[in-house]
């Protein structure tokens, strides 16, 4: 049989040969999924970029409504909470549960204080009456503005509904690590949370010039 | 019955112990199975799942077909025979077919023929099939909510804006999108990373790289289906503008979207049956395959090919007259790996010793109707004919000519083939044969009489037509009920097989891929030892020459 | 946290990047960041969105190779990032291919008209020549 049951480590599963198996092919599967996710938000700047074709004037007129600063600010945090993730990593990676515990906390934080702009923005435009498609109401703004409108609610709200996700992983993971669960040998569940929220970041790493900067 | 013995097993690879482990069939008991992270049983319950499916889409097809016995609409008003075409589309795209092939053989046989104990991930396995379920009742729901009438292809416009349960149906779609993806990762990781030692990539079984290039397309496609479908929802709830023209969008757009995964998805459904396809022909004619390397290269030459064509089906929509031109040319090219498994096939049969038993039946006459449906999916992949055929009942003979009596033929014909390693019983070799020809004759009887009723210029989705078109209707509702007898034989012999069919042989078709190695039904853990494995999946040849005295 | 850069010859052991390898490559994503806000203030026009993207890509780039580890990971994991890319842009060129040429081949077919229909109509209106003038049929 594979490996003597008294000398297998309690994490190895038992259609694996080997702990190095079992790594490659969970880093693997996470690599293949998001490729999964990068098609699914793909289609969404495919529209995003056929919309901006058919109304370019439209386009240049409402991103003049999406606050720049907020923006910034927001792909600021998001950088920063990838650094906090990938220290999380390299603190598991060298089995220091309390780097890894903290860092993870702050990664957390850092998501927070995103959909909290995040809310401060939708709030404001909901108050303006900027709304997507049919809910559209506000004035002074030429061409079809709830089509842009449109494409950014659902663009960003897609993105902060993974965001969510993302919290809760790393919750789930924060809550293992405390337990002791990770360390050199075996911290194969937060690299791949880690890659999930690089994903995460990199999607809005797009998302911002799209919408907010590029006229 | 003509069942080769197992003196014809390979002599290098150790006879299995088949009392060693239990039977994975052992366990009872319901909860046992729905928690089962065992990719046998997880194979077994999609299999199932779908057949049952596949019944129901063929009673709705039935239904059609006697509709269409006569020109008027005698049964059924149009509203309702709009929501029953549109579901039969539905659940036999979504519920049956795309998983069939892979969910329910792939899954069984893709780490036995491997040499694995399991997927890379059987957590992941049961999550797709429960993901499957879920999804199967949301799409089941919207039937009871008021149905879709949309046809299966949700075209925009009329999908914002019907009054018909457009957002639960595809909601439902979007979850069972889901449990493709899974599954896609799960075969794509699992061939990378858990072949057995000495198994290399040249030494995998056809099936195999047929499933991994199969699973390739589900995890590229599927997502651009999601992202399809959510915006469709948000179109339909928000009123957005980007594929209802009454509110800035374009209708061409969606269909984009809508045929960047579904032109794939044809692939999804095909891929896996040339699989199947390979091992019958190769096993039944006890003949190493012809071209290994071609076919193996080929599929996944058609996996990446496939992502090029899908404007295809958009000619006469109001795309770019340079963007049909360019689609319609990259078609031809997808015909090219497809045309190289064909003659590779034909030229392993050539001086094989054949037996022209069940599954080699199904085989076979999986080579004749897939020609011709392969060879019309030219004839409308040429711009200009197309504009004459788009929308007829031509179109409508060349899909089920593919989808059915391609891919439907060489999934039954691999269940008959597998069927002895999956459940340790023998069918009847008679009602086999006798199903098989009832199968074949009411398939050519039904359809053929499409491709004739599609160049005369009957259109599809009509419940109603022009008198003139009676004759080749009434031939083809006709054919429908001979190919619905045949099919209802099958089901029964295979379920009698399961109390009183014989005890199947560990390898009743002398086969030389590891699958055949082992228990029947198979053990648990699959193997009692690691396999190791020197050769290759096909080698009877070699095989017989060590077996000379 | 100490430096701890570990190129160990071991190949089981994975490549743990130091922390300042980390902050140097967060730094570079800040300034990116400064720097495709600023220049979206300059009034570049059509290019702008080309630049915007391709800031976009190096900072993409540095997280996927740094951040995600892509760097000292398997090919192969390269390749289902890369490979995945390579799809999206299929779906993009093929439908904006679509997208920006409706009505180009139209708008040549409204103009065309059959060479016999075009000589009658000269003859009709024209005082005769000595041959019709060859034109190409499209």
């Amino acid at each position: 049989m594979t490996g003597d049951v008294t000398t297998r480590a309690s994490h190895l599963e038992h259609h694996f040969h080997d702990a190095e198996q079992q790594r490659g092919a969970a880093k693997l599967g996470m690599w293949i999924f998001l490729a999964t996710e990068i098609l699914f938000f793909g289609g969404l700047f495919l529209a995003y970029g056929a919309m901006r074709f058919f109304y370019p004037g439209t386009f240049r007129a409402a991103h003049a409504f999406l606050s720049v600063p907020m923006g910034g600010l927001n792909t600021a945090v998001l950088i920063t909470s990838s650094l906090t993730m990938a220290l999380a990593v390299r603190a598991a990676q060298l089995s220091n549960t309390r780097h890894l515990v903290r860092l993870l906390l702050v990664t957390l934080l850092l998501a927070g204080v995103f959909l909290v702009v995040k809310y401060i923005e939708y709030s404001h435009k909901f108050h303006l009456g900027l709304l997507p498609g049919r809910f559209f109401t506000a004035r002074g703004i030429a061409g079809m503005p709830h089509v842009f409108f449109g494409v950014y609610f659902v663009m960003t709200g897609l993105h902060g509904v993974h965001v969510i996700a993302g919290m809760i992983i790393i919750t789930w993971i924060l809550l293992r690590a405390r337990q002791g669960r990770y360390h050199a040998a075996y911290y194969t569940p937060v690299e791949n949370v880690g890659l999930y929220w690089h994903l995460v970041d990199l999607i809005w790493i797009f998302l911002f010039p799209l919408l907010y900067l590029v006229k | 019955m003509s069942t080769r013995t197992d003196a014809l097993a390979p002599p290098h690879l150790e006879a299995p112990a088949p009392t060693e482990g239990e039977s994975y069939l052992a366990a009872k008991g319901v909860m046992s199975w729905a928690f089962s992270r065992d990719h046998k049983r997880i194979g077994i319950m999609y299999l199932v799942a779908i057949l049952f499916f596949f019944m129901v889409g063929g009673i709705l097809a039935l239904l059609i077909r006697m509709e269409l016995l006569t020109p008027t609409g005698d049964l059924f008003s149009s509203d309702t025979y709009n929501k029953m075409f549109t579901l039969h589309g539905a659940i036999m795209i979504f519920l049956f077919i795309i998983p069939s092939i892979p969910a329910a053989l792939g899954n069984f046989f893709l780490p036995l023929m491997l040499g694995a104990k399991d997927v890379a991930f059987p957590r992941m396995n049961l999550a797709s099939f429960h993901i499957y379920v879920a999804g199967a009742l949301v799409l089941l729901y919207s039937i009871v909510a008021g149905t879709m009438d949309t046809g299966w292809t949700f075209y925009t416009p009329y999908s914002t804006q019907t009054k018909a349960a457009v957002v639960s149906a595809t909601f439902g779609v979007f979850i069972l999108g889901f449990s493709s993806v899974f599954t896609g990762i799960n075969f794509i990781v699992t061939v990378h990373r858990m072949r057995a030692p000495g198994m290399t990539w040249n030494r995998m079984p056809l099936f195999v790289w047929a499933t991994y290039a199969t699973a390739v397309i589900q995890v590229l496609a599927t997502p651009v289906l999601a992202i399809t479908l959510l915006l469709l929802i948000v179109e339909r709830t928000l009123g957005i503008g980007i594929f209802d023209p009454a509110m800035g969008g374009d209708p061409v757009l969606y269909q984009h979207f809508f045929w960047f995964y579904s032109h794939p998805a044809v692939y999804i459904m095909i891929l896996p049956a040339f699989g199947i396809i390979s091992e019958l022909i190769t096993i039944h004619s006890r003949k190493h395959i012809f071209g290994y390397k071609a076919i193996a290269l080929s599929s996944v030459a058609i996996a990446i090919i496939s992502f090029l064509v899908w404007g295809h089906h958009m000619f006469v929509s109001g795309q770019s007259e340079l963007a049909a031109m360019i689609f319609s040319f990259l078609t031809f090219a997808v015909a090219v790996p497809t045309a190289i498994k064909v003659f590779s096939w034909v030229a392993t049969l050539y001086k094989g010793s054949i037996a022209f038993n069940t599954p080699m039946l199904y085989g076979l006459g999986f080579i004749f109707l897939f020609t011709i449906g392969g060879l019309t999916g030219i004839f409308l992949g040429t711009l200009s004919v197309d504009v004459h055929l788009h929308d007829t009942y031509f179109v409508v003979a060349h899909f089920h000519y593919v989808m059915m009596g391609g891919t439907v033929i060489a999934f039954i014909g691999g269940l008959h083939h597998w069927w002895p390693k999956m459940t340790g019983r023998m069918f009847s070799e008679r009602w086999g044969k006798i199903a098989f020809v009832l199968v074949f004759i009411g398939f050519n009887l039904t359809f053929f009489s499409q491709f004739i009723l599609g160049t005369r210029g009957m259109p599809r989705r009509y419940h109603e037509y022009l008198p003139r078109f009676t004759l080749w209707h009434v031939l083809s509702s006709i054919g429908s009920q001979i190919l619905g007898i045949g099919l209802f034989i099958i089901l029964f012999y295979l379920l009698y097989s399961l109390f009183r069919g014989a005890r199947a042989p560990v390898n009743p078709w002398g086969g030389v891929s590891l699958e055949w190695h082992t228990a029947t039904p198979p053990i648990t853990h699959n193997f009692a030892e690691q396999p190791v494995v020197t050769h290759g999946p096909y080698d009877f040849d070699e095989i017989q020459r060590e077996e000379a005295p | 946290m100490s430096a701890n850069a570990s190129t160990t010859a071991d190949p089981q052991q994975p490549h743990v990047a130091s922390v300042a390898s980390y902050l140097k490559i967060y730094a570079a994503l800040l300034v990116l960041t400064y720097v495709t806000v600023q220049v979206s203030l300059l009034d570049l026009g059509d290019p702008a969105i080309y630049v915007a993207m391709a800031v976009a890509i190096v900072k993409a780039t540095l997280v996927a190779l740094y951040f995600m580890h892509l760097r000292h990971d398997t090919g192969f994991n390269r390749f289902v990032f890369v490979g995945s890319l390579l799809f999206l842009v299929i779906f993009f060129a093929l439908t904006m291919v679509d997208l920006g040429s409706r009505g180009s081949v139209q708008e040549m077919q409204d103009n065309f008209v059959l060479q016999q229909d075009r000589a009658a109509t000269e003859a009709a209106t024209k005082p005769p020549v000595a041959a019709p003038v060859a034109k190409p049929a499209h």
